[in-house]
């Protein structure tokens, strides 16, 4: 299933306008069930469904936020996305530089060596991430390796370029990764990332365990990074201001499911789906002068294994009518290149945040 | 003292010694704690903020320990009206036990930090009860129950009966909370509580804790990094860096108008909602030093913007007063 033409993978209706020259990813009803396993025989007793059903579109060198509270299946969308953990169904499609259109949930080994060389991830725990025994070169160097690198003094050369390239000095090759703080650690992770200069990066909270100045400076690079090599970031997040930062388009997930997509300013300041509103109204501001103006959302995420029927999020939503509690919700565009999954959508007049200038 | 002032920490030197050398961790750090008001603490991992709740408590793992300086307690109630330096005492000392738990309690980022694994929510509630309050073991049950429920724990007849992991993330928080609260303490130490929760849930343990301080006329201190929370419940703030106190004023000032370099930089770090233009963030430049090998003079010169040769690598700046209740420690500030 080498160079497919786009049009001819049965896209679903509500990503199903055909293939666009600026379109890099297209992922058709991802789903990743989980099997729940109980008793002697570990028989399976039910199935998480982490991811439920996704679709949505990348475009070439832009940033796509994937935003949502634990357990709502972000992280496992990124990693069924480059196939680290296996996609339980559905369908993911690719333009890979070599390979043209390809469906990565259906690729053979080899097909995904090649695959993998065009896609990065940068994680979130910089402490975890990095092999405690193994050099910066050795650790930058062994995706180099790995694709046929063997010439040590080139390698050197390139990991000490890529060092520099994400703010290290080229000095520290030696170190081992104790040597670093954790906004360095994940600059090593970026450096990683960047070695076999992919197409594609899943930065999976890269930020979220560095202190608020190394957030900044940590930001910063992978924006300097995605001008300089056209990168396309699939960026997962829980923080919202972080998330309006640096991404063009944000999709919003709850319980395994994308509830609302749109470009950044449109989905901020004016949500069609009352969970962004309840998400982006809990966001604490860096000003005392806005105190006690968090929305309080009553209730718990709904556990994955055993959902609500009709719409997730009916039993905490302060719309929910009848019908909300009977039956799901399409993804609808309801306006052009806005989506959203709400019976009430076109009703409800939903407080989204004031953009500051 | 003034009586408004429930806790006066005066140079507190807290210093680890590691086999590598000395972190001093709280390195001269002076503050106060008002009753029934809310003092954040602020600062990056490493700034010493932890430390300085530990030394509170006198809980200070090893290889730490307070080395110097004066944490004084008041305590008024009816008669009794004193003020016990909570440095003179032993960690181990029967008054210090009855400080902690009764008087101040502290709260985690993790509730299975507070909890046992092994028993019930409720038994380790009625324990904090028997243990401080023997005389009222009979009540002990009724009053677990009746502060469940204040806490917002759904069906409390059903979760007392619950071992701490069979509760939700957020609901553990509040069996936490709950416990820290069960002897009406005058200080509630807060260290980072809501900081691995999600945004919908951290909005509702804030709001009970508010709620909860109005209830009791607690003080509580609240330790984050998180600037967005501070301005959401802080009454007074103090700013730490690398062990020391950099600046402290009122929760307005800190925001409207903050004075310290290091300050300046962080509120400009953070990104906001905002129009996308693309801009970058106005970063702090380097690391925070190694805590072992920390600079002479100012601890923020290395990254400050506005250091002056000479002055901030030489001289460890004194705090000045800029305004009621404000003050900064900077060479900037000094005449």
């Amino acid at each position: 299933m080498d160079s497919h033409e786009l049009s001819e993978l049965d896209p679903r209706p509500e990503t199903g306008r055909p293939a666009q020259a600026e379109d890099l990813l297209k992922v058709v009803d991802l789903c990743k069930h989980f099997p729940i396993q109980a008793g002697f025989w570990r028989r399976t007793v039910g199935h998480v469904r982490a991811v439920d059903g996704v679709s949505f579109v990348l475009h070439h060198g832009e940033t796509f936020g994937l935003v949502g509270e634990s357990g709502c299946g972000k992280t496992t969308t990124g990693r069924s996305i480059l196939r680290a953990i296996e996609p339980t169904s559905g369908q993911i499609l690719f333009k890979d530089q070599e390979l043209g259109w390809v469906d990565v949930a259906t690729l053979d080994e080899g097909d995904l060596r090649v695959f993998r060389r065009h896609t990065q991830m940068v994680f979130q725990d910089p402490y975890s991430s990095l092999n405690p025994r193994m050099t910066l070169l050795e650790l930058i160097g062994e995706p180099l390796l790995n694709n046929g690198v063997r010439d040590s003094a080139a390698r050197r050369e390139r990991v000490a370029e890529l060092l520099s390239l994400v703010g290290l000095r080229p000095e520290y090759i030696r170190r081992y990764p104790h040597a670093f703080s954790g906004g360095q650690r994940q600059r090593v992770g970026i450096a990683r990332a960047l070695a076999l200069n992919p197409q594609f990066v899943v930065c999976d909270e890269p930020v979220s365990a560095l202190d608020v100045s190394i957030q900044a400076q940590t930001l910063n690079l992978l924006q300097d990074l995605q001008e300089a090599f056209g990168l396309t970031y699939l960026f997962v997040a829980h923080q919202l201001n972080v998330v309006a930062h640096i991404c063009d388009r944000v999709g919003v997930m709850y319980v395994g499911k994308l509830v609302e997509v749109a470009d950044t300013e449109t989905l901020y300041s004016s949500p069609l789906h009352p969970y962004t509103e309840a998400l982006l109204g809990a966001v604490p501001h860096p000003d005392p002068d806005y105190r006690g103006h968090r929305t309080l959302l009553a209730g718990e995420i709904a556990n994955p294994a055993s959902p609500p029927a009709g719409c997730y999020f009916h039993p905490r939503c302060p719309y929910a009518v009848d019908e909300c509690s009977r039956e799901e919700p399409e993804l609808r565009e309801l306006q052009p290149g806005h989506f959203v999954k709400c019976h009430l959508a076109e009703e409800l007049q939903l407080a989204g945040v004031d953009l500051e200038v | 003292m003034d009586p408004g002032i429930l806790i006066d920490i005066q140079h507190l030197h807290t210093n680890f010694y590691l086999r590598e050398g000395v972190v001093k961790a709280v390195n001269g750090a002076s503050l106060t704690i008002a009753k029934g008001r809310t003092l954040g603490v602020v600062g990056e991992s490493g700034c010493g903020k932890s430390v300085t709740a530990q030394s509170i408590l006198q809980i200070v793992p090893r290889p730490g320990r307070i080395e110097s300086g004066d944490i004084l307690l008041h305590i008024a109630e009816g008669d009794l009206d004193e003020t016990i330096n909570i440095t003179d005492l032993n960690p181990g000392d029967p008054l210090m036990r009855d400080i902690r738990g009764s008087r101040i309690s502290m709260i985690f980022q993790e509730p299975m930090t507070s909890f046992s694994p092994v028993h019930t929510v409720g038994n380790q509630l009625e324990e904090t009860i028997k243990l401080h309050q023997p005389e009222h073991r009979d009540e002990a049950p009724t009053r677990v129950l009746d502060m469940l429920r204040r806490v917002g724990i759904a069906n409390p007849e059903r979760n007392v009966e619950s071992y701490p992991h069979q509760l939700s993330g957020g609901m553990r928080q509040r069996a936490m909370i709950a416990m820290a609260l069960m002897l009406e303490p005058s200080l509630l130490i807060a260290d980072e509580p809501t900081t691995a929760l999600d945004v919908t849930t951290e909005a509702q343990i804030l709001a009970l804790m508010r709620d909860m301080q109005s209830e009791l006329h607690m003080a509580i201190m609240f330790i984050t990094h998180d600037l967005g929370v501070i301005a959401e419940m802080a009454d007074d703030v103090v700013v730490m860096y690398l062990g020391r106190v950099v600046e402290k004023a009122p929760v307005r000032a800190i925001f409207h108008s903050p004075k310290h370099p290091y300050l300046q930089a962080l509120l400009e770090s953070i990104p906001r909602i905002q129009k996308r233009t693309g801009a970058r963030l106005q970063a702090i430049e380097g690391i925070v030093p190694n805590p072992l090998d920390v600079p002479p003079g100012c601890p923020f010169h290395l990254r400050c913007p506005d250091f002056i040769p000479g002055v901030c690598d030489e001289v460890v700046p004194a705090d000045t007063t800029v305004d009621e209740g404000h003050t900064v420690a900077c060479h900037l500030y000094t005449d």
